[in-house]
């Protein structure tokens, strides 16, 4: 072998040998000491970010947006990488409008993260990342807002805590499916934060939007013409629904005051003005109850819409002693049928009846129409109704629930039974949200007891205490009612109670059912004068926006 | 002519090579043994004459000629050729490794950078939805309106398809005019 070619052999053995440890080493560092290192290389680059689920859109029936989730900046700090808290504080106070010496105070903690300020804008956010302070961080946070702003605040509800999750409303009755599954991501960084690859990722499932069985029109419309009435009458509140007796949807269902859906959380709110009265509250229905009464009396056979009773000015019971409403015009006997009872709202004339029905059978009635139960209603602390047990009655108990004294209800369960009524004496299970389910239907009373019902109403409207709920071009049905307010420690108030008026419009096919009650109006307090126009105006409203053609010509 | 006494002596010679009629015989025989069955079918018991062979005369090669060669220049083609192969090697060793990663690297922060649009994309379609429906909503549209000076119909008139007559629900005037 010549001299140049065992040159060439060294140095190709040289290069192959330089190879096979080159392989070799890699071999080790890819193989052999790969779980090691991974872990290291873990520990010191691997980032797990969590992928938040978008929060559900809610809908109103028409698809407008009434919730939904926006991106927005949260500034935060880890304090003990903050080099000048003052400085710091100095730069960042403008910025974030918080005052300089409550961010100099969050700086200066021991502890390695605060937030500085939560969902701000996200120009804000980045003004305080243009500023590169150390220690000082921007990360993004959706936050929940509600376009319509004052809109069904009560209803809506809102969101917060930790974990940004439904507190109160829909938003707590369907924060299952609002909120959706967060996503996990692994990715590798490099130092100054540059995403290498990514190690896994998990994707996060987005919250299933609702859609509400509410129009946002009427519902507008409904608080409106709320406020206005609490203005008007100088009330301290006042509630409304609107239900379509056919399908049990909830068209309307409004509270005052009114606010800002995204000022739900404001701490001068009282805890009263955002409970949504309509499902929560229970209140004495007074005369809107004799319905009840008059019901049990057909659904019986015991009378007919024309059977004639004989009324005094006063009926006594044990020692309770009941009037008339406006006993000073009543005159000492009165011949009044039925339909006369109830579109004049004669109190005699309903503890009449009453007692003609007996305890059990008016029990039976009042369970029929589930007062005492809850409605299942698919929105969080519904109020059952409450009534003494038949076995605690005493002997003037009789003489109380035919006029709505002595039991209470809420709203919903009063607007639920005149639905029943409106709907040939099916109730269906009202409720907020669209396609979530069969609602649970059940028979109250005879379709025959129904439309006698609604004949006995409609006169209550047409030539009783309820003229001023008349709409235009509509016949109406619907009922007044003027409850006293109960004392903590028992009886009355004189001079504080619930206006209420709730009816059916078409009367000879409802379509709507609207409750409407004023809580302590001072100016006026019969619910004729006070809760019957805030029909009307809803009523007619509620009409043309559903395309409901008159049925009465003028 | 040789000598009568180199030629006894080569007749002496030659007489000694020939071989007598036994000895024809006996190699006769030897051979016919060789050729049968018989002979290859049983361990031999007696020494075979070796045949006779004839002699080889060795042909000694030549020595080479030696002649003074110059001397060789390298093979620098080979040595190019080794060294790109070497290269190459190396290349696919170390080189190739490190711009798969840099690729792989690259297409991360496409992605990433593609994610963080997304996300922002959805921040601005959540953004717009916001405000639309913020600008739809009915207060603001009611506001507008009054703002405009328009109010609530005080007169709607239907048709009843049925009679063919024309439903007036309120008077004619119109709230804010």
């Amino acid at each position: 072998m010549s001299r140049m070619n065992k040159r060439l052999a060294l140095f190709m053995g040289l290069a192959v040998l330089f190879l096979v440890a080159f392989m070799g080493r890699t071999f080790y560092v890819q193989v052999i000491a790969a779980p090691a290192l991974q872990d290291k290389v873990e520990g010191q680059s691997v980032r797990t970010i969590t992928l938040e689920a978008p929060r559900g859109v809610i809908y109103d029936r028409n698809g407008e947006i009434l919730a939904i989730s926006r991106p927005m900046a949260t500034v935060y700090a880890n304090p003990s990488q903050v080099e000048d808290p003052i400085e710091a504080a100095a730069l960042l106070a403008p910025v974030l409008g918080i005052a300089e010496g409550e961010l100099v105070e969050k700086l200066n903690g021991d502890t390695v993260f605060r937030y500085l300020a939560r969902r701000i804008d996200e120009a804000t956010g980045e003004k305080v990342a243009a500023l590169e302070l150390n220690g000082i961080g921007v990360c993004s946070e959706s936050k929940r807002v509600y376009p319509k702003g004052a809109l069904a605040p009560q209803l809506l509800g809102f969101v917060g805590g930790d974990h940004y999750e439904g507190l109160a409303g829909l938003e707590l009755a369907y924060d299952e499916a609002l909120s959706g599954l967060p996503g996990e991501s692994r990715v590798v960084k490099d130092q100054d934060g540059n995403r290498l690859s990514t190690v896994s990722v998990k994707e996060a499932v987005p919250g299933t939007p609702i859609h509400l069985t509410i129009d946002a029109e009427i519902q507008y419309e409904t608080e409106r013409v709320l406020a206005e009435a609490v203005e008007e009458f100088g009330a301290k509140k006042a509630c409304a629904v609107v239900i379509d007796p056919g399908t049990g949807e909830v068209l309307a269902m409004a509270n005052t005051p009114i606010f800002d859906t995204n000022r739900y959380s404001s701490a001068s709110l009282m805890e009263s003005d955002r409970r949504n009265m309509v499902v929560t509250d229970q209140y004495e229905p007074g005369s809107t109850f004799k319905m009840v009464a008059v019901a049990a009396a057909l659904e019986e056979g015991l009378v007919t819409p024309d059977t004639v009773f004989r009324l005094g000015k006063t009926i006594t019971v044990y020692d309770r002693v009941v009037h008339e409403a406006h006993d000073e015009t009543t005159p000492a006997v009165r011949e009044y049928t039925v339909t006369q009872i109830l579109s004049k709202s004669s109190n005699v004339g309903a503890v009449t009846l009453g007692m003609q029905v007996g305890k059990n059978k008016l029990v039976d009635m009042i369970l029929k129409f589930g007062f005492t139960n809850k409605l299942g209603i698919d929105f969080p602390s519904e109020a059952p109704g409450q009534m003494l047990p038949p076995k605690d009655w005493s002997g003037t108990t009789i003489a109380n629930v035919p006029m709505g004294q002595g039991i209470a209800v809420s709203p919903l369960q009063l607007a639920a039974a005149y639905a029943a009524i409106a709907n040939d004496g099916v109730m269906v299970q009202p409720h907020l949200v669209r396609d979530r389910g069969t609602p649970t239907t059940r028979q109250v009373v005879s379709k025959t007891v129904a439309a006698q019902l609604r004949d006995m109403l409609t006169v209550t409207v047409e030539d009783g205490t309820g003229k001023l709920a008349a709409v235009r071009g509509y016949s109406v049905a619907g009922k007044t009612g003027t409850a006293q307010k109960v004392k903590e420690e028992g009886g009355y108030y004189d001079d504080k109670v619930v206006a209420s008026f709730v009816g059916m419009v078409p009367a000879d096919a409802p379509r709507l059912v609207i409750l409407v009650t004023v809580d302590e109006p001072s100016t006026q307090q019969y619910g004729s004068a006070v809760a019957a126009p805030a029909f009307a105006k809803i009523a007619g409203f509620a009409l043309r926006r559903l395309g409901v053609a008159p049925t009465v010509a003028d | 002519m040789p000598t009568p006494t180199r030629r006894a002596w080569m007749d002496a010679w030659e007489h000694d090579l020939t071989p007598t009629p036994a000895a024809r015989r006996s190699a006769a025989r030897v051979e016919a043994q060789m050729h049968s069955r018989r002979y290859y079918s049983r361990e031999a018991t007696a020494r075979v004459p070796e045949p006779v062979r004839e002699q080889q005369v060795e042909v000694r090669p030549t020595p080479p000629q030696l002649k003074v060669a110059a001397k060789r220049s390298p093979h620098w083609g080979m040595v190019i050729l080794t060294l790109m192969f070497a290269g190459i090697l190396l290349g696919a060793a170390v080189v190739a490794p490190v711009l798969v990663n840099s690729a792989a690297t690259g297409l991360e922060t496409e992605v990433g950078r593609l994610e963080m649009e997304q996300t922002a994309l959805t921040a601005d379609t959540a953004a717009l939805s916001a405000q639309i429906s913020a600008l739809s909503s009915p207060q603001r549209v009611a506001e507008q309106a009054m703002r405009l000076g328009l109010g609530p119909a005080q007169s709607i008139q239907h048709v009843e398809l049925a009679g063919g007559t024309a439903v007036t629900e309120g008077d004619t005037t119109v709230a804010g005019r």
